[in-house]
């Protein structure tokens, strides 16, 4: 049997599973109290993300860091 | 089902493919991207493996990753949290790693793949190590035992398995607590890499005693019961590169080899007397590398005991990283309270991308099988060489080094060939063999080997100085047929069930002078034993040699030169030829020769 391909805006259902999956590992280990602090990292890891996307400004972000 | 298998992240990355149920092939990334110990997404692994299962990537029901990375992501953040603000530097390189493609293996593979995300699946790591062994091992049921670094959490794992049934991992020991970190972090305070020379340390443990059992006990604590803790002041895993140990480690086992340590290491030969005189300087470090590995397997003792505890059945599979270590295998074999013991040709994270498949197709309750064989690599295209040689002139082959004239031969017949080569390796030439289907894991197993006449000392110490440019304390192994097995070797209860080199086994006293290329200076040898069945070609080989010689085994070692991986393609091969000193590369029915 062919399944289909990756379909358009599956980055986002991938990507947010993926943080879903992080969040529930933390709850399950008992380890809430990382959460606020992966809160930040992801909200970084996105701005970062985004800053990279627009090209004029990419060349500046990761030195940034 | 057909399942594409997938380990990446932290050594030797690897795809492997299951179709209609059945693992049709393996392969490492390092084998095409020339890059030892790969850990990149394997990508082009896994196209060489659609290829060769004449599938697209639509054709896959499921892409299984070999942990779950969001687990492991959890591990790290806590472990690194914990050590504020010490750990604020590490923390900030690791996550810019995470935050990338590492924690988001879903959409890597999903997008590398064109499929849907939802297709992309994940099994634990050491449920993955645990079904790759016991779906090789061909028992109906076993105890399975994995023991590696660390996985998600866990780095040891004790659990029961039965014939087509998910394997269940009945207990699990969890990071820092870890046989592989512990031994690697001693690999790196004698001087070599940890994670990756391990070897280097047991291979050095052959020359000293375990003088310093207890002191290495101090920082490995073995409980009665079979469980064991590392000491938290002694260790710093999170560190980078190669001191994971602390101030505290050193004020129990002094500063960590130097330089000149290192260098001081080459004065040690395996090819020596049995008796020899280690110098005052060298006399500590290969102590203390014989006390960790003695420390390691009594830890491993322990564990077998405690596994045969809890599953009471008389066989036994052991996996993991730490399963690459054939003298501890040997003593689990010899010591351990199983009757029958298996471990994979490619226990460490390479196998566990087979486990991978495997755990998920066993999950979605289907039957699965597996060849009994490690040759699951990629076939070399013979071509591409005959091609290239039209348009070069061998003698420029010889250019490239300097070294003598490269004559090419033609055999029409396959016997005439393996005559040619068996009498090359009879008059002490280095045979590069390359043939079929390359083997998975990091063990040479005759499809793609080095081989040499054990018996002649000049070539073997050639062997090492011009083409494997290797340190002498390292030793080699034998490659015998299955009919010579005990007239060669002392047996005991390892025979039939580890015929790939993952034990040692002593040689007979009568017949170490003419085997003692592939001979340690303990007597003991890593020894292939080769199936008639499996390997035809390579036994003919074996065959050929002992009715030229009367020597009835090859000296066997991997096909690559220092820090390369092992060869794969036949252009590799070639190229290797080209590079080094090597006497006749045998490709098929092409055999090119250098003479001097
Ligand atoms: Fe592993």
């Amino acid at each position: 049997m062919t399944h289909g391909r990756r379909p358009r805006g599956a980055w986002l259902v991938a990507t947010s599973a993926s943080i879903r999956d992080v969040f529930r590992s933390l709850f399950r280990q008992r380890l809430r109290s990382v959460s606020p602090m992966l809160l930040v990292l992801i909200v970084l890891g996105l701005l970062l993300g985004f800053l990279t996307a627009i090209s004029p400004l990419a060349p500046f972000v990761y030195p940034l860091f | 089902m057909n399942v594409l298998g997938i380990s990446a992240h932290f050594h030797d990355a690897t795809a492997a493919l299951m179709v209609d149920d059945a693992i049709v092939a393996s392969v490492a990334e390092e084998r095409i991207s020339r890059q030892k110990h790969d850990a990149s997404l394997p990508l082009n692994a896994a196209s060489a493996c659609l290829a060769f299962g004449g599938l697209s990537a639509q054709d896959l029901d499921a892409v299984v990753f070999y942990e779950a990375p969001h687990e492991k992501f959890t591990r790290v953040l806590a472990s690194t949290m914990a050590g504020f603000p010490r750990t604020l530097g590490r923390f900030v390189s690791g996550m810019k790693g995470w935050l990338g493609e590492k924690l988001f293996v879903r959409n890597a593979l999903s997008k590398a793949l064109d499929v849907h995300p939802n297709r992309v699946a994940f099994s634990s790591h050491h449920a993955s190590h645990a079904t790759h062994a016991f779906v090789m091992s061909g028992f109906d049921e076993a105890a399975v035992l994995v023991v590696d670094a660390v996985g998600e959490w866990t780095t040891t794992s004790i659990g029961r398995a039965r014939r087509g049934e998910p394997v269940e991992l009945l207990e699990t020991h969890e990071y820092p607590d870890s046989l592989g970190l512990f031994y690697a972090a001693f690999t790196g305070f004698l001087g070599f890499a940890p994670n990756s020379e391990e070897c280097s340390t047991m291979a050095l443990a052959s020359f000293g005693q375990p003088t310093r059992v207890a002191e290495v006990r101090q920082v490995l604590r073995l409980a009665e019961d079979g469980t064991f803790s590392l000491a938290r002041d002694a260790f710093d895993l999170l560190a980078d590169g190669k001191a994971t140990y602390t101030p505290s480690f050193v004020r129990r086992f002094g500063e960590p080899a130097n330089a000149a340590t290192v260098e001081r290491y080459g004065t040690l030969d395996a090819l020596a007397p049995a008796v020899t005189v280690i110098s005052p300087e060298l006399t500590p470090w290969v102590d203390l590398a014989a006390s960790v590995q003695s420390v390691l397997e009594e830890a491993l003792l322990g564990l077998c005991r405690r596994a045969a505890r809890l599953v009471p059945t008389r066989r036994l599979c052991l996996a993991g990283g730490v399963a690459l270590n054939c003298v501890a295998v040997s003593r689990l074999a010899r010591e351990g309270p199983f009757e029958t013991m298996f471990v994979p040709p490619d226990p460490g994270d390479g196998g566990a991308a087979v486990g991978a498949a495997l755990a998920h197709a066993l999950r979605e309750g289907r039957t699965v099988t597996i060849p009994k064989s490690p040759f699951l690599g990629l076939t070399p295209r013979y071509e591409d060489v005959h091609a290239m040689l039209e348009h070069l002139d061998p003698a420029h082959l010889s250019r490239v080094n300097n070294a003598g004239s490269v004559t090419c031969h033609r055999f029409t017949d396959d016997d005439r060939g393996l005559g040619f080569a068996a009498d090359r390796l009879a008059m002490g030439k280095i045979v590069a063999w390359v043939d079929s289907r390359a083997e998975t894991g990091p063990r040479a197993l005759g499809h793609r080997s080095l081989l040499a006449h054990p018996g002649r000392l000049d070539t073997v110490r050639r062997l090492g100085r011009a083409v494997k440019r290797r340190a002498a304390f390292r030793p080699y192994a034998l490659s015998l047929n299955a009919t010579r097995a005990t007239g060669v070797l002392h047996e005991g209860r390892a025979a039939g069930t580890l015929p790939w080199m993952q034990r040692t086994a002593p040689v007979h006293d009568g017949l170490r002078p003419q085997l003692r290329g592939g001979v340690h200076v303990d007597g003991t040898t890593r020894p292939q034993i080769v199936s008639r069945e499996a390997q035809p070609r390579f036994a003919a080989l074996l065959d050929a040699f002992e009715a030229t010689t009367g020597v009835p085994a090859l000296l066997n070692t991997s096909l690559n030169e220092r820090g390369q991986p092992l060869v794969d393609s036949a252009v590799d091969a070639l190229t290797m030829f080209a590079r080094t000193d090597l006497d006749v590369l045998m490709l098929d029915t092409l055999a090119l020769e250098r003479t001097r």
